[in-house]
């Protein structure tokens, strides 16, 4: 398991290597699900920063991702957070709506990247150099911290949908397609949150 | 002149220059790194380029993008494998122009940057 915690800093020293100063991570979370934003973030740690507890990123507790955010908050150099609300969603599709998260997430950051890798995109009009990783939430280190800024982000907002329009339940699902979810959909039809995108096939 | 000679020609001439060899001909599948050197805390991935005629072109010309391209997976492919990071990295080309014999060799250093987007698994 060690070698695996420091194979995940592979791409990170070996650019390093190279001279690139600045590597940012960039992953999303949000892609799937019927209702809510997509978020995306950026994040560039320090120079052989690794945390023990992000080895993949998916298989987390809400209560480990939790203590990971207050940990990568604290000590990355910089984090950029990208927000894309379902409207944009569906008038310019799931993936370009993604991909402009990205994009914003990379636009806030106060250092500014000067490589970047991605969880299996890569952006256009970035040409300092970047590249999508498949897996890479499980191969790269700060595509894992990415992952984990993203994805705890999100459950906080839709935690705070959950307050304006609590008959659906998003702090449970958020926003996810599961049976509750649906069940209230079908009771309540679909708030000004729900993705247009998905309504045709739920209704 | 063949890609051997020159390349033997290269080595004799970065040995001069104080380099140390750590591997020739690394090859993967997707091809190969003439030579592996260290000079000094520096790992450093060589291209060599023979050509006998005279119509050679400019240094920085004679390894063109796609073959950078190239040279950076494999580089990529050499730490991974190798294990080697943390390190000083670079790419260097040597140009082994004319006829043995009465060749004429240069050594660029730094010839070009790790290219964009060739960071693979």
């Amino acid at each position: 398991m060690e070698h695996r915690l420091f194979a995940m800093g592979f791409f990170e020293r070996a650019l390093t290597a190279f001279g690139r100063r600045n590597i940012c991570g960039i992953d999303e979370a949000g892609r799937g699900p019927l209702a809510g934003p997509v978020v995306a973030a950026a994040v560039i740690l320090p120079s052989g920063c690794l945390f023990p507890g992000l080895r993949d990123s998916k298989k987390l507790t809400s209560g480990q991702r939790e203590a990971l955010f207050e940990q990568i908050s604290h000590e990355a150099c910089s984090i950029g957070v990208g927000i894309v609300d379902n409207n944009i969603i569906d008038e310019i599709n799931i993936l370009q709506a993604t991909i402009l998260a990205m994009q914003k997430s990379v636009a806030q950051m106060k250092v500014a990247p000067d490589y970047l890798l991605i969880d299996a995109l890569t952006l256009p009009d970035f040409r300092r150099g970047q590249k999508g990783i498949i897996h890479g939430d499980r191969l790269s280190m700060s595509i894992a911290a990415a992952s984990v800024i993203a994805k705890v982000t999100r459950d906080h907002l839709m935690c705070e949908y959950h307050e304006v329009f609590p008959e659906y339940k998003f702090n449970l699902h958020k926003g996810y397609g599961t049976a509750v979810h649906l069940s209230k959909i079908r009771e309540w039809g679909p708030c000004r949150l729900h993705r247009k995108t998905f309504r045709g096939v739920i209704l | 002149m063949t890609g051997k000679e020159g390349e033997d020609i290269a080595e004799q001439y970065l040995l001069k220059q104080g380099y140390r060899i750590l591997v020739r001909n690394y090859r993967t599948k997707v091809g190969e790194i003439d030579i592996v050197a260290r000079e000094g805390n520096a790992l450093v991935f060589v291209e060599v380029k023979a050509r006998s005629g005279v119509r050679f072109g400019l240094p920085q010309d004679a390894v063109d993008l796609r073959k950078q391209a190239k040279l950076s997976r494999l580089a990529m492919a050499y730490l991974r494998h190798k294990n080697v990071l943390p390190c000083i990295c670079r790419f260097d080309v040597v140009a082994v122009m004319g006829a043995k014999g009465k060749h004429k060799v240069e050594l660029i250093r730094n010839a070009f940057d790790l290219s964009e987007s060739t960071v693979r698994c």
